[in-house]
């Protein structure tokens, strides 16, 4: 083998890495005439679940709401008082208010903000001999007085690697990758 | 051995147990009358065993279990209440609850029997196939106007956690197995009916669980708004179960309940005096507590703290080489501010500090909860504490 062949085989295990799954938060909004800093009180909604796993979107709001409590920037209502609130202003659809509902219902709960989400993503997948969890979620943030989102986010996490995919084995637990994703969209609220 | 006693509960108060012992048993026919000749707490004067409740969900003896403990606490010369006596009041009153003594049923058990305390059994993990499991959580709860739990404690075995050179530990037989449980169990209670400390060795474990199993996640309030007693009290309401064992949440809330008494530094609620509280209120927590339930849980059970949550996972293992998996998350509101004060997330997997070949391995669910329960209780101690 030419010494040309080897620089270029060796490039090219560098490179490899570079096709793992990447971490942090896939894309963001930040309204920029909002002051996050005003935000005392927020309200997590029910996520909405487009996977297949029963209960996904409850186990993704808990590590969320916890999470973002662990903070202590905000003091994140507890769900048992979102859920009265929702059931007191009669919200259909708690995944998907309109306007007026987070209005109402910010106003019920005294939250400055309400935070809606969907998982879009919560599952195994495997490849060969590899598998591992991934996970997908999205939130967005809509400010209580008017109803209109203010800051928006999504993430994913965990997902066959390269290195994986070479050499097989499992990923990590799904806590583990949630937390890791929650984590993310935590840092693209902060940043 | 994980074992827990309430050390504030009549610890300079001693009896003669043979004195408190005979001066009641003579007044009652058919009961115990096994001399007792050591001191014994005034709460070990006549202690009724309740059936054993089933959280396995599995089927098992519970009756044999029942009559083992009893002859087991004979055995100890611990005075009893007689069963036959027990079932006639079970029945005069309709007592259907096991899993917790109520207000009413502790007041009746007490005018009626005479009984002190009673004593309220769970069968968490049974398992008879080889290897064996099994896994049992008791409590000792004064029986009177208020209900108080004295002691707790829980154990543990899997046939084949601890095989030693060539397997020669390995336990097939299921009762040998059972037998280890049921002696660390009662040991430990008449070690507590005993001295006026027993129980003491709880911690040693609490030390490693909050090095390896603490919350993956946590919000901590700085101290509660101090609470109208000394201590705080706190009800811990039943947890909302969103995992596929059964009873998980039950088994759940018992280790936490018997970690918050070790530590001592909260007054909790009995479960049952809280169930009953619900029930007649029909507080239906569906998503968790909401602040109108938790003024309730204030004015009903004079409670400071109302501590909930939920299991999402609880995962004994099985067979080939599925590891046990607990998850869940707590809450805590303190009624008094109406603002939640803890917020938690623990996770954990039987090989998560495993490194050379099996050890350190946690062999079932039940073990793994304790540990992360305990955990808990460790991060949680300085809220309840309040401020300095």
């Amino acid at each position: 083998m030419t010494r040309l062949s080897l620089t270029v085989c060796a490039l090219l295990l560098l490179a490899l890495p570079g096709c793992a799954t990447p971490g942090g938060s896939d894309a963001s909004f930040h309204d920029p005439n909002m002051d996050f800093s005003l935000i005392q009180s927020l309200a997590v909604l029910p996520f909405a679940n487009f996977t297949p796993t029963a209960r996904a979107s409850d186990r993704v709001r808990d590590v969320f709401m916890t999470m973002l409590q662990a903070t202590e920037s905000l003091y994140v209502i507890p769900p048992g008082e979102v859920a009265r609130g929702i059931a007191r202003v009669g919200l259909q659809n708690p995944a998907e208010p309109t306007a007026e509902e987070v209005i109402g219902l910010a106003r019920n709960l005294e939250a400055d903000v309400v935070i809606t989400g969907t998982v879009l993503e919560y599952d195994t997948v495997r490849s060969a001999s590899a598998s591992a969890n991934v996970i997908s979620v999205s939130v967005q943030m809509l400010e209580g007085q008017t109803g209109r989102v203010v800051w928006s986010a999504a993430a994913t996490r965990g997902g066959i690697g390269a290195t994986k995919r070479l050499f097989g084995g499992g990923g990590e637990p799904m806590n583990t990758v949630t937390s890791k994703a929650v984590e993310d969209l935590l840092d693209a609220l902060f940043k | 051995m994980r074992c827990s006693s309430r050390r504030s509960a009549g610890a300079a108060a001693l009896l003669l147990g043979i004195a408190a012992a005979t001066a009641d048993a003579g007044a009652r026919e058919g009961e115990s009358r096994l001399p007792a000749p050591f001191l014994l707490r005034p709460e070990a004067a006549r202690v009724a065993i309740l059936p054993v409740v089933n959280l396995s969900g599995d089927e098992a003896p519970l009756g044999a279990f029942q009559q083992w403990l009893i002859e087991e606490l004979q055995g100890h010369r611990i005075p009893l209440l007689d069963d036959m006596e027990l079932r006639a009041f079970m029945r005069r009153n309709r007592m259907r609850d096991m899993g917790g003594l109520s207000r009413e049923m502790g007041r009746a058990l007490r005018e009626e029997t005479g009984a002190s305390a009673v004593l309220i059994s769970s069968i968490d993990l049974y398992v008879e196939s080889i290897p064996p499991r099994f896994a049992m959580t008791s409590r000792l709860v004064s029986a009177g106007d208020d209900p108080r739990i004295l002691w707790m404690g829980s154990a543990d075995r899997v046939g084949d956690e601890a095989p030693g050179f060539l397997a020669l530990g390995e336990i097939d037989n299921r009762i040998a197995v059972q037998r280890i449980v049921l002696d660390r169990i009662v040991g430990s209670l008449v070690g507590y009916l005993r001295t006026p400390s027993g129980g003491e060795g709880a911690m040693a474990g609490v030390e490693r669980a909050r090095e390896h199993h603490a919350p993956r996640s946590f919000y901590r309030a700085e101290g509660i708004v101090p609470p109208r007693s000394g201590r705080a009290r706190v009800a811990v309401l039943p947890f909302a179960n969103g995992s596929t064992a059964r009873r998980a949440a039950e088994i759940l809330t018992l280790h936490l309940i018997r970690h918050l008494v070790t530590a001592g530094a909260a007054e909790i609620v009995e479960p049952g005096i809280v169930r009953q509280a619900l029930l007649q209120q029909r507080i239906i927590q569906e998503h968790g507590l909401s602040v109108p339930q938790a003024d309730l849980v204030r004015q009903l059970l004079s409670a400071d703290v109302a501590l909930f949550g939920e299991v999402t996972e609880y995962r004994e293992t099985g067979a080939g080489t599925v590891e046990p998996q607990v998850e869940f998350s707590v809450r805590a509101i303190d009624t008094a501010s109406r603002q939640v004060v803890w917020s938690s997330d623990s996770y954990g997997e039987g090989n998560d500090h495993v490194f050379f070949f099996a050890a350190g391995r946690i062999p079932t669910a039940h073990r793994l909860a304790d540990r992360l329960t305990a955990a808990l209780v460790e991060t949680i101690l300085p809220s309840l504490e309040g401020p300095p």
